[in-house]
């Protein structure tokens, strides 16, 4: 601390700080001019001479480096509501050091297995027809109508990320509730531009099979650039592709049932009658008969604008107030929902909004027989 | 007669320049050998990305007919690049280094003051390197120094 704390002084903040503003994930900027500097002092004689400098320099080259990512943790799914169908959603992440241009193409991954958020879903459908592949402008992660249709993307900055949704018109999706279409997007860098000069991008270094001299396998100076294929992890592949599965699950609702059970169902139970009281009753003239109402959605999506009429049997008359719902599933209601659960002449009308998977509803009313 | 001046104002300083200084970058990569281990080979700089290491020789040849002495090799880091931890070595040189530029000392007694806190320097805190030559070069003679860096 005595000897050397003169040098501690100079030691600025600001140069720590500069060195780490230079430090991105993809590293210096392809083209960067990199110069270095030697100087040599020396003495002949005992007296200083003029100082000599030396020079070289060479520039960063092309880093051809990226990732794709999956849009949703969730599974896709559509209930083929929307004429187009979102059936793949990916991120594209350009981890390397030059603005690069990607070319996108989506197949069936027949009978693949992704794990969607914790579930595995695999591959029971192929879909059919021209996947379109939508580019997401204002990064919303959602499909909009100002999102452009390409199959190559601008060129996207380093460090830089873009969306590309795979969208099909929903003729070209078969299937029953539950099936599942995986969808592989491969991703292949095209061109990077880099101090106005594009460089177009080979499938793979030593593959001059587009025609491109650029790449690492033809080095031609420091000074000129070059791509190199980093692709990957560490280590690197030495590619220009990457391919990542996405799934689409079809989700309908389903108030019908498996042809085995039905999903609606109507039972009834004479709960008194003028003579035996409630003591087994009979379905005689002057009886209270309570008809019960059940509706499940057996499906995996919900299922909207439910509305349940039921006309009542001939020779009966609704006992008045005596209309109850259950929106979770009890089988014995206790509170009625006048605004939307209603009789009218004789007919009961059920507006029961929305059915979520799996759940079911119930409505109760009692009738006297004439 | 003006030319002539002119040629024996500039005969001295082709005269003086008595070391020729000489700097070359070198792409550093590991390379299997045949026996299965792995050694750094200096190859050719066609192509540098970035996380590449990258060697830099700067090379000094005496070619007047003098001996010189109290040679000084001065080489800031360059920018975008970071200095690799102990790569810096010359043949009968003394290494010292920088962290701002002015002040020079060997690695183990820098430090830098980082939120008022003292700590010791590290490698990529490493902004200028100097070499000094502990003897003089014969006319004649040349060596050289070397450091590596990699490209941020």
């Amino acid at each position: 601390m005595n000897k050397y704390s003169k040098l501690i002084a100079p030691v600025l903040l600001g140069t720590l700080s500069g060195l780490a503003v230079n430090v991105h994930a993809a590293g210096t900027a392809a083209g960067t001019e990199v110069t270095n500097t030697a100087t040599l002092n020396y003495q002949i004689n005992g007296i200083d001479q003029t100082a000599v400098t030396a020079e070289d320099k060479f520039n960063v080259d092309i880093k051809v480096d990226f990732d794709l990512a999956r849009l949703n943790t969730d599974a896709n799914q559509t209930s083929l509501e929307t004429d187009e169908v979102i059936v793949a959603a990916f991120v594209v992440n350009n981890t390397g050091n030059a603005p690069t241009s990607f070319a996108v193409a989506a197949a069936n991954a027949t009978g693949t297995t992704v794990n969607a958020n914790g579930t595995d879903y695999t591959d029971t459908i192929d879909l059919t027809g021209t996947y379109t592949y939508y580019v997401d402008v204002n990064g919303d992660g959602q499909l909009d109508a100002g999102d452009t249709a390409i199959t190559v993307t601008d060129e996207i900055p380093a460090d830089d990320s873009v969306t590309i949704f795979v969208v099909l018109p929903k003729e070209n999706i078969t299937g029953v509730d539950g099936d599942v279409a995986v969808t592989d997007l491969t991703v292949n860098g095209v061109a990077s531009t880099i101090n106005g000069t594009t460089y177009n991008l080979d499938t793979a270094d030593n593959d001059p099979s587009n025609g491109s001299t650029d790449d690492a396998a033809v080095p031609n100076g420091a000074t000129t650039i070059e791509v190199v294929y980093a692709n990957g992890a560490t280590p690197a592949d030495a590619d220009n592709s990457e391919v990542l599965s996405d799934v689409l699950e079809l989700a309908f609702p389903n108030l019908n049932g498996d042809g085995i059970t039905d999903n609606l169902t109507k039972t009834s139970v004479v709960i008194s009658d003028p003579i035996n009281g409630t003591t087994n009753p009979k379905a005689i003239p002057g009886a209270v008969v309570e008809y019960t109402i059940r509706i499940v959605n057996t499906g995996t999506a919900s299922a909207t604008n439910v509305i349940v009429t039921d006309t009542l049997p001939t020779d009966t008359t609704y006992v008045t107030d005596s209309l109850l719902v259950s929106y979770d599933d009890l089988t014995t209601p206790a509170a009625a929902d006048a605004a939307n659960v209603t009789e009218s002449s004789g007919v009961i009308t059920a507006n029961l909004g929305e059915v979520a998977a799996e759940e079911a509803n119930v409505i109760v009313f009692q009738v006297t027989i004439n | 007669m003006r030319l002539l001046t002119t040629l024996l104002l500039l005969l001295p300083l082709s005269v003086f320049a008595q070391v020729n200084l000489n700097t070359e970058v070198f792409l550093v990569a590991p390379v299997t050998q045949a026996d299965g281990s792995v050694v750094e080979e200096w190859q050719d700089a066609g192509t540098i990305a970035p996380g590449d290491k990258i060697g830099y020789r700067i090379t000094y040849t005496n070619t007047g007919s003098e001996a010189v002495s109290g040679v000084v090799i001065n080489n800031p880091v360059p920018e975008n690049t970071t200095y690799v931890a102990n790569s810096a070595n010359g043949q009968a040189a003394t290494v010292t280094y920088s962290v701002y530029g002015e002040l020079f000392a060997r690695m183990q007694d820098l430090k830098v003051d980082e939120d008022g806190q003292l700590r010791p320097a590290r490698a990529q805190d490493i902004n200028q390197i100097r070499w000094v030559l502990q003897q003089a070069v014969a006319a004649g003679k040349s060596g050289s120094v070397e450091f590596k860096v990699r490209v941020n």
